[in-house]
């Protein structure tokens, strides 16, 4: 009888203590991988951004000091997050400076433990690595009659940093990018603007409607840029037409397109430029 | 013999029933614990699922405001499917700058047990979580595309800069005054 005095409350007490440093050893853990998810996303947008950055400028500039900007706005934006202390990006590795570069980014921050700081582990240091490239891709043509050339892409075109489009086409053109509705109906939108290259604005239309539209004059490589539109109403496309045309100087402005006199080598490229995607460590 | 017996058991039971409502609230403690560090995981993975979402998304002519609403919306459902409470205490601010915009996302987890308070290191009332993520601005562009495909059925006519016309819509955004435009307009006179 007097053995069994206090028994459960021994067993009990006991069993709270082994269970209360597994909990907060758990807690703590939990509290860190979501921290960890935290960062790791910071890390690839952040990988995924300055690549875009680093092909939208020439060769020569594609250094880790052009970065040193960004680097610094994102470090001062983070080091004062909540949940996190003294973040910092350590680490921006560069190679394929010349064409389509990659990049290598890593970064460090310090998250407070909840129960752990109690026995001596206040913080806990996060390294996160993310790898990102830019690439080209020639867009699939879909559709062509005599008037016009239709492309479509896999992915939708992200306007980004710098050129976002080229169009190798020996004749003069029109251009449009399209994007699809909910109903599967493409909307267009004229884009003969947003490029530097030589141009003339001119009106087109059909019976019912009438629109401003650049014409390109032929020229061979002609490059886009989505953010070039001092609006920046555009950000997402899907397609691409290229509405062929003639644009010399003295041909009768009030006519239908002449299109007998286009007769272009060859079907025109679409290359979207600046793409971006996160690529494993092999792979860099 | 056999009541000795029986005042032990009855000792263990009423050992176990004054200690059982400690036990209680410790797990009940950890299980909030618990649940509120899952809830800042789905939190942060459910805005991070509705912004790709909405950047893969064709929507057209959606202004800015809409389009942050609807990653909102599609944040709370993603929340309620997985079963996190609390869900209608999500907000989402849009910060903008030039070519990145940070969407600030907050959510705030209403505290069962709240015995740690007097530490002063939570919050009385609730957990409050913030975010911050960075997006390409692009991706909340309104994407004005005015031209439907019914247009190109036809073939098209041409007429030079000149031939003004009242129903003319603007496509190129207003956009006269940029490179080379002007100096075409003397070239066609």
């Amino acid at each position: 009888m007097k053995k069994s005095k206090g028994s459960i409350t021994l067993t009990v007490f006991i069993f709270l203590i082994a269970f209360s440093v597994f909990c907060i050893c758990a807690i703590d853990a939990g509290y860190i991988v979501a921290a960890r998810y935290k960062a790791q996303k910071i890390t690839e947008t952040t990988a995924l951004y300055m690549v875009s950055v680093l092909n939208s400028k020439p060769a020569e500039e594609r250094t880790a000091k052009t970065l040193q900007d960004i680097k610094d706005g994102l470090e001062d934006l983070y080091s004062d997050f909540s949940g996190y202390s003294g973040f910092k990006i350590s680490g921006i590795q560069i190679k394929n400076e010349t064409t389509n570069p990659k990049i290598k980014i890593v970064t460090e921050t310090y998250t407070p433990t909840m129960f752990l700081r109690y026995v001596g582990i206040g913080l806990i240091k996060i390294i996160q690595t993310s790898y990102a490239k830019s690439y080209e891709e020639t867009m699939q043509l879909v559709k062509s009659d005599p008037d016009s050339y239709t492309y479509k892409t896999g992915d939708i075109i992200t306007d980004k940093n710098g050129n976002d489009i080229k169009v190798d086409y020996s004749g003069d053109y029109f251009i449009f990018a399209g994007l699809e509705d909910f109903d599967k109906q493409i909307h267009w939108a004229q884009i003969g603007s947003m490029t530097k290259d030589n141009k003339k604005t001119y009106h087109i239309s059909n019976t019912a409607l009438n629109y401003k539209a650049q014409c390109i004059l032929n020229k061979g490589g002609t490059f886009f840029d989505l953010s070039s539109d001092p609006d920046k109403t555009i950000g997402l496309v899907k397609y691409i037409k290229i509405y062929k045309a003639d644009c010399t100087d003295n041909k009768d402005n009030s006519a239908d397109l002449p299109q007998a006199e286009i007769t272009p080598s060859s079907d025109p490229v679409v290359t979207i430029l600046n793409s971006v995607k996160l690529i494993k460590r092999n792979d860099f | 013999m056999h009541y000795k017996c029986k005042h032990k058991k009855a000792q263990h039971i009423i050992e176990l029933a004054l200690l059982a409502p400690f036990i209680i609230f410790f797990i009940g403690i950890v299980a909030e614990i618990a649940i509120i560090i899952n809830a800042n995981y789905k939190f942060n993975s459910s805005l991070y699922e509705a912004i790709n979402l909405m950047a893969l998304t064709n929507k057209i002519n959606i202004e800015k405001e809409e389009t942050v609403k609807n990653i909102k919306e599609y944040a709370k459902i993603l929340l309620k499917q997985r079963r996190v409470p609390y869900v209608n205490s999500l907000e989402l601010k849009l910060t903008e700058t030039d070519n990145i915009d940070f969407l600030i996302g907050t959510y705030q987890y209403r505290a069962t047990f709240t015995p740690f308070n007097s530490k002063g290191e939570f919050t009385p009332d609730y957990y409050g979580f913030l975010t911050i993520i960075p997006v390409n601005s692009a991706i909340l562009r309104k994407n004005s595309f005015n031209i439907p495909n019914t247009f190109f059925d036809t073939p098209l006519q041409v007429k030079s800069l000149s031939d003004n016309s009242e129903n003319t819509q603007e496509t190129d955004n207003g956009n006269d005054n940029d490179y080379n435009v002007q100096d075409f307009e003397v070239e066609l006179e």
